[in-house]
């Protein structure tokens, strides 16, 4: 699946209501690959006209570290110099519900793995998968809350409180963390996540004792990208471009 | 029995250690000097809450290594910078 999206980054990404500078298409620095491993087949896994010229083409062992430097700075929307998928938005899915929607950090390094995973190994590596999200779904059942753990199976996602600054945070796994209110309104959307793809479940728990930490909370605040949506707002901000570029490619 | 789960992409391993036994407290130890050398954390857990320590503990209970976090200052990756310096990898810079 492939979108295409013409124009100028600067146009499409200033929505989200700071300025953004102009990528190069220069400044793809380099795909890692993981482990070693090699793949042989060239695959167009999203074509982005981000500078009306370019394309970013999604190699098997593009597993690694790929952004766009932007030479006056950091691009608004998720970028970060050394950070996986930086370029946000990258990668969209068809859903019925909401049309175009764009896929949080955490997706995307688990559908690369995949995607690496289906080229590579040939599938081989499907259960082993699978067997992780068992694991690591036990290991943070063990360590929630009777309540967190209710809100956890009935929601997929739980309460947490911060160790320092006492505030509310709800941690949804792969889709980062929110500061919520106490009447549960999201005031700021988090993302913080290992650079390649872990259980979601193991990174929701590694969030879980970050925040609930009275030393470590402020830390991992601090390390976390942020973006600040105000009371009342919708906690993803690539839900609210994965709207605005449905009204612009498919309306 | 103290215990030591990593959180990774298997999900989790676990390496366990009798205080008792300075074999296996040796193990855990070399252990957690490698994990923390790749960038963990780690988190002494009691009743599903956790308190962050900085040293191996032969008597901690539960301990949780935890990937670490990167401040923005840090993030300056040797990837990019092999990449600018014209590394393996530097033939894709600027494909498109």
């Amino acid at each position: 699946m492939w979108l295409s999206l013409d124009g100028p980054p600067s146009r499409w990404l200033a929505t989200h209501g700071k300025p953004a500078a102009a990528c190069g298409r220069r400044g793809l620095p380099s795909y890692e690959p993981e482990d070693g491993e090699d793949g042989l087949v060239v695959f167009d896994l999203l074509i982005c006209n981000h500078d009306s010229v370019g394309q970013v083409r999604m190699l098997p062992r593009s597993y690694g570290v790929a952004c766009v430097v932007a030479p006056d700075g950091p691009v608004a929307l998720h970028h970060d110099p050394d950070a996986q998928w930086t370029y946000r938005p990258i990668l969209y899915r068809l859903n019925a519900f909401h049309g175009i929607e764009a896929l949080g950090s955490q997706q995307e390094l688990r559908m690369r793995r995949d995607l690496r995973d289906t080229i590579i190994w040939r599938g081989t590596k499907y259960e082993e998968n699978a067997a992780a999200d068992v694991r690591a779904d036990a290991i943070l059942r063990e360590h929630l809350s009777p309540l967190q753990r209710i809100e956890y199976v009935s929601e997929g996602s739980f309460r947490s409180r911060g160790g320092k600054t006492r505030n509310v945070y709800r941690i949804e796994l792969g889709n980062g963390f929110q500061l919520v209110s106490p009447a549960g309104e999201t005031i700021a959307t988090y993302c913080l996540h290992p650079e390649e793809h872990i259980p979601y479940a193991d990174v929701a728990l590694a969030t879980k004792l970050w925040l609930e930490d009275p030393d470590a909370e402020l830390e991992a605040l601090e390390g976390a990208r942020t973006t600040v949506v105000g009371l009342g707002g919708k906690a993803l901000p690539a839900q609210r471009f994965a709207e605005r570029l449905e009204r612009e490619l498919i309306a | 029995m103290g215990e030591l789960r990593v959180l990774n992409k298997s999900g989790d391993i676990k390496v366990e250690w009798d205080p008792k036994d300075a074999a296996s407290v040796a193990n855990a130890k070399v252990e957690w000097d490698r994990l923390k050398a790749d960038g963990y954390e780690f988190f002494e857990v009691t009743e599903a809450k956790g308190k962050k320590i900085d040293r191996f503990k032969k008597s901690a209970g539960r301990v949780i290594a935890a990937p670490g976090i990167k401040k923005p200052a840090e993030r300056t990756s040797g990837v990019r910078q092999r990449a600018m310096a014209g590394g393996p990898n530097s033939r894709l810079v600027g494909f498109g």
